[in-house]
C-alpha cells in the first residue's frame, strides 16, 4: 500500500444511502423556506403566561372579597359604642392614647 | 457552486426565497456527507441536516460576509449541530466527546455497504477512532476541500494548530492502513 492508496480509497464513501434520498432532502429543505418558521422563544411565552396568570388569580380574590365579606355599615359601629358603658369607653380611648405612645415615643 | 450569485439573491426580499433554494440545492450533498462521516448513522445524519437548514434559513438574513466565507459559515452550523448530537450520545455529561467512537465503530459494522476488509471500510473505521478535533480537520481539509483558512473561520483554532491536528490524523490512519510514507 502507499500514498495513493491513501488517496483513493479515503474518497470513496463505503455507506449505503437510499435511493432517491438527495432529491428528498432537497425537497424537506427547501419547504423549510416555504413554511416561513418565526423564531421561537419558549421562554418568553413561559413568562408572559405565568404573569398574566398571577394578575388574573390576584384580581379574582380582590372581586371575591369585595362581594363574599362585604364592610359592615356604619350604624352598626355607632350602635356598638352607643351600647359600650362609660369604663369600656374610657379604657378603649386609654389604649389608644396607649398605642400612639408607643407609636411616636 | 456560484456562491456570489447566491449572496446576491438572498439580499435581496424579492429573491431572497430563490437564493436559499439555490444554497439548498448546492450544499445538501456537500454537507449530508460531511455531517455523516462525523454520525455514522444515516438516520441520525438525516435529522442533524434538517436541523441545519433550519438554523440556516433562520440565521441567514441576519448573516453578514461575503461569497467566500458563506462555505466555512455553513459547515461551522453543520459541525456544530453534530458534535451537540454526539455530545447527547454520550454516557454522562462528564465523559468526553470521544467516548462515543466506540459507539459509531459499533454502529459503522452496520451501516456499511461493503466488507469491513475492503480498503475503503478500513480507512473510514481508521477515521472514525480519531480523536475528535483530529476528525474534524481532517474531514474539511480532505474531503471537503477548504483551506485552513477557512477550517479556522469554523473551528476558531489557528492555522498552525490545524496544520498539526492534520498532520498527526494522516499519520494515525496511514499507520492503521499500514502505508509507509515515501
Amino acid at each position: 500500500m502507499n500514498n495513493e492508496d491513501f488517496n483513493l480509497a479515503g474518497k470513496r464513501m463505503p455507506y449505503a444511502v437510499p435511493d432517491g434520498y438527495f432529491e428528498q432532502a432537497v425537497a424537506c429543505a427547501e419547504a423549510i423556506g416555504e413554511r416561513k418558521i418565526k423564531r421561537q422563544r419558549p421562554w418568553l411565552w413561559g413568562i408572559s403566561i405565568g404573569v398574566s396568570s398571577a394578575l388574573a388569580a390576584v384580581l379574582v380574590i380582590f372581586i371575591c372579597n369585595m362581594y363574599l365579606f362585604p364592610a359592615p355599615p356604619m350604624e352598626q359601629y355607632q350602635n356598638f359604642i352607643a351600647q359600650m358603658s362609660e369604663d369600656d369607653l374610657a379604657n378603649a380611648c386609654a389604649d389608644v392614647e396607649y398605642m400612639e405612645e408607643n407609636l411616636y415615643y | 457552486m456560484d456562491n456570489n450569485k447566491i449572496i446576491s439573491l438572498l439580499q435581496q426580499p424579492s429573491t431572497f426565497k430563490e437564493g436559499y433554494d439555490m444554497l439548498v440545492k448546492s450544499y445538501t450533498s456537500a454537507l449530508y456527507w460531511n455531517i455523516r462521516r462525523l454520525l455514522v448513522v444515516h438516520e441520525d445524519t438525516q435529522d442533524v441536516l434538517q436541523n441545519v437548514w433550519v438554523k440556516v434559513y433562520l440565521n441567514l438574513p441576519d448573516r453578514k460576509g461575503n461569497a467566500e466565507s458563506l462555505k466555512a459559515w455553513l459547515y461551522k452550523i453543520a459541525n456544530n449541530e453534530s458534535i451537540n448530537w454526539l455530545k447527547k450520545k454520550r454516557a454522562s455529561r462528564w465523559d468526553s466527546i470521544d467516548d462515543v467512537n466506540e459507539q459509531l465503530l459499533a454502529s459503522f459494522t452496520e451501516e456499511i455497504a461493503c466488507s469491513e476488509e475492503e480498503m475503503e471500510a478500513r480507512f473510514q473505521k481508521a477515521l472514525i477512532a480519531l480523536p475528535h478535533k483530529q476528525k474534524i480537520v481532517f474531514n474539511l481539509r480532505y474531503y471537503d476541500e477548504l483551506s485552513y483558512q477557512q477550517i479556522s473561520e469554523i473551528t476558531g483554532q489557528s492555522v498552525n494548530t490545524l496544520k498539526t491536528n492534520y498532520h498527526y490524523a494522516v499519520e494515525s490512519i496511514k499507520n492503521k492502513l499500514g502505508i509507509k510514507n515515501e
